[in-house]
């Protein structure tokens, strides 16, 4: 596939590149450096347009595509390298889609519009203490009562905690927990809107933590135990039992836009090398650069970074054929290998970048000062696990390249 | 009130390129965009629609194929009728050439109360078009903007030359062109440019304008970047001692290159 952006693309990537200039670039390190995201920055952002980029405008959304909100977040993170003013953009288009794909009109038209203005938060509370990358092993558990659900559970490791008891309206997540069963698999999984404050307190049965992460400062991630939290039945997504299927598309559409953060930290990193390269002077006045020891390892990382925007992109576009313009003969399974091969460069090869980033800027590098060392710590969130661990990519592309029954050990 | 906004696809400065050997810039290679003052014209004239009321006008000359996306950047913005004057060789086209073709337009596509332009364009910085527009349409003009005050149904700007601040006080018809100091421009959404996309323009020809051009087009013979060459020096600084040594060195630098 030939890498090319239409000119409305290519506007909206320069108005979010001006939009992030202006807004993101001044207060980056301050975000990371004091740990909160500035609720004014979030409320322009919405004003913006810059969430909710892939839901309908029906409800409220944007309108536009998974390729648009992938540019979106791609620029955001070049301006604020260690990712936490991308990500919340980034987990503000990935799962607000998913719930403009599988929810009710009821749920979308309350939750929506509130997400894409920047007043409310919408994640994903998948993980679990036993292991997030076992998701047929949660064991979070729904019980049905009369006109709704009565939730018992605890996540960990949940994006956005802080943020639902701050901002105005509040939030929730997209919730996945066992129904009728509690058995080890995925077919007794459903998926819930999982709302404990809205426009006013927290609702009873919801006891959240903040955890204190090494980086990504500025996004809150936390946890939280569900003590007979009572969920009305309109917060249903979708069908009982299907919430699995639901959830591992929710993670193929946020993974593109994962790749996408990891792709424009990456990008700064290397044009903070390239700018330091080639003005560091050493050995009798020779650049940094004209040693090939240096120049080959930039031009291989600046290859391995075009190649993860391929695969990133690419998936993207494959995304939009599937749930935005609904073409016929494309299925959700068939974004599974081009996600997975996305998600697992794009962060590796930021990491990587860093790590010769930092060595290239010898002592300095290992200053605060320079500040490059936020980005290393921002995107290795991604190599760990952040919606999903590198060993699941590979789980999928094995499997889905295999066959499944040609991995079971 | 009805207002036009003239703006020019120019070479994005910041992005040029050179033939290293001949200082020639490669102008195919540099990308184009629409210069960050004929971005405050359109906010101006956003601004006093919003506040007065009004539609918003825009015109360039070029070529569908390279101005498309400028056009979609303007409706964007927020401007509710755009115009194309398609002429081939439009890069080739002189200031006045220019100021002509607008005139013509706005004499038939008027008329306008305010013409708003930036002062000079990214790439040529000529900032001959806006006075040549005033003086063959007859409109009262002021250049070079940035405050913009309506007061009591009086047009207030202010510039600052290099004498001082001027405050110019004027009624439509006028035509005025302003800085990069006069406004931030509006960043559009990403709905905006998507309503943009759908919006169309109309395409003239000069002959639609009774303009032969003909007459109008300049050759450029050459262009050449003129580089300065530099030269550093790094005097470090570790203690009060070495902050005298560096001043006597500083004074030394520029006594030798003949600046003090
Ligand atoms: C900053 C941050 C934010 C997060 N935000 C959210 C959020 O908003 N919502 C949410 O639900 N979760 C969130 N998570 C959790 C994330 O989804 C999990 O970290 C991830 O799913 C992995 O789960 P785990 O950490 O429990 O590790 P485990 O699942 O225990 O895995 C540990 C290691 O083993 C590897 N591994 C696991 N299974 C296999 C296997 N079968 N074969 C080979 N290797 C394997 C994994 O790749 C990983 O390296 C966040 C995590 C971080 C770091």
């Amino acid at each position: 596939m030939y890498l090319e952006f239409s000119e409305d693309e290519e506007l909206f990537r320069e108005a979010v590149r001006e939009f992030s200039k202006r807004y993101i670039e001044p207060i980056w390190v301050e975000v990371d450096e004091k740990g909160r995201l500035p609720m004014d920055l979030i409320k322009r952002m919405g004003e913006q347009g810059l969430f909710a980029i892939p839901v309908s405008d029906e409800f409220g959304g944007v309108g536009g595509s998974l390729t648009m909100a992938a540019i979106a977040t791609e620029e955001i993170a070049y301006h604020d390298p260690a990712v936490a003013i991308a990500v919340y953009a980034l987990l503000q288009n990935g799962w607000p889609m998913a719930l403009d794909q599988f929810g009710s009109d009821e749920l979308k038209s309350m939750i929506l519009p509130e997400v894409a203005s920047g007043d409310a938060f919408f994640g994903i509370a998948s993980t679990e203490a036993h292991g997030g990358s076992d998701v047929a092993g949660i064991k979070t558990f729904a019980e049905k009562v009369d006109g709704g659900w009565r939730v018992n559970g605890e996540k960990v490791y949940i994006s956005g905690v802080r943020e639902v008891l701050e901002l105005p309206t509040g939030g929730g997540w997209f919730l996945v927990s066992k129904t009728g069963s509690r058995d080890y698999g995925h077919r007794n999984i459903s998926a819930f809107a999982l709302v404990p404050r809205w426009k006013g307190d927290v609702k009873d049965g919801f006891e959240p933590t903040v955890f204190e992460e090494i980086g990504r400062g500025g996004l809150s991630t936390g946890g939280f135990k569900l003590n007979n939290f009572v969920v009305d039945e309109k917060f249903l997504i979708g069908e009982e039992g299907k919430g699995f299927y639901y959830v591992m598309q929710g993670f193929n559409i946020a993974r593109i836009l994962v790749s996408a953060a990891c792709i424009g930290s990456g990008r700064w990193a290397l044009d903070q090398a390239k700018e330091w390269l080639t003005t560091r002077k050493l050995f009798q006045g020779r650049k940094l650069s004209s040693f090939q020891g240096i120049n080959f390892k930039f031009a291989e990382l600046y290859t391995e970074l075009e190649a993860a925007r391929l695969f990133t992109y690419r998936a993207a576009r494959l995304a939009d054929k599937i749930y935005i313009e609904r073409k016929p003969g494309y299925k959700p399974q068939d974004l599974n290998v081009p996600v997975a091969m996305a998600k697992l460069k794009a962060p590796e090869t930021a990491i990587r970048i860093y790590e010769e980033v930092l060595k290239w800027f010898g002592a300095y590098g290992y200053t605060k000062e320079s500040n490059v060392y936020r980005g290393w710590l921002g995107t290795f969130s991604y190599v760990i696990g952040a919606e999903g661990g590198q060993n699941i990519m590979r789980i999928i592309i094995a499997r889905d390249v295999l066959g499944k029954e040609n991995i079971r050990s | 009130m009805k207002i036009l906004v003239p703006i020019k696809l120019s070479y994005d400065i910041n992005q040029m390129k050179y033939d290293e050997r001949t200082g020639e810039p490669i102008l195919d290679a540099v990308p184009m965009i629409m210069g960050d003052m004929d971005r405050c014209a359109i906010e101006a004239a956003l601004r006093l629609k919003e506040s007065l009321g009004g539609t918003v006008e825009f015109l360039s000359i070029g070529s569908r194929d390279t101005h498309n996306k400028m056009m979609m950047d303007a409706y964007a913005m927020g401007c509710d009728k755009g115009y194309l004057i398609e002429v081939d060789n439009y890069k080739e086209l002189n200031a006045y050439s220019v100021a002509y073709l607008i005139s013509k337009f706005a004499e038939k596509y008027g008329p306008y109360d305010i013409i708003i332009l930036g002062n000079t364009s990214q790439d040529t910085h000529s900032s001959i078009v806006p006075p040549a527009v005033s003086s063959l349409l007859s409109y009262s003009s002021a250049f070079g903007i940035d405050k913009i005050n309506v007061e009591d149904g009086e047009y207030v700007f202010e510039a600052t030359y290099e004498d001082g601040i001027y405050v110019f006080k004027l009624r439509p018809p006028m035509v005025i062109s302003v800085t990069t100091e006069a406004n931030t421009p509006r960043i559009p959404t990403l709905k905006d440019i998507l309503r943009a996309k759908r919006m169309k323009y109309d395409i003239l020809k000069p002959s639609d304008l009774d303009v032969e051009l003909e007459l109008a087009r300049v050759n450029i013979s050459s262009i050449k970047r003129f580089a300065t060459p530099r030269r550093g020096e790094m005097i470090e600084v570790d203690s009060d001692e070495d902050v005298e040594k560096a001043v006597d060195r500083i004074v030394e630098l520029l006594k030798e290159a003949e600046i003090i």
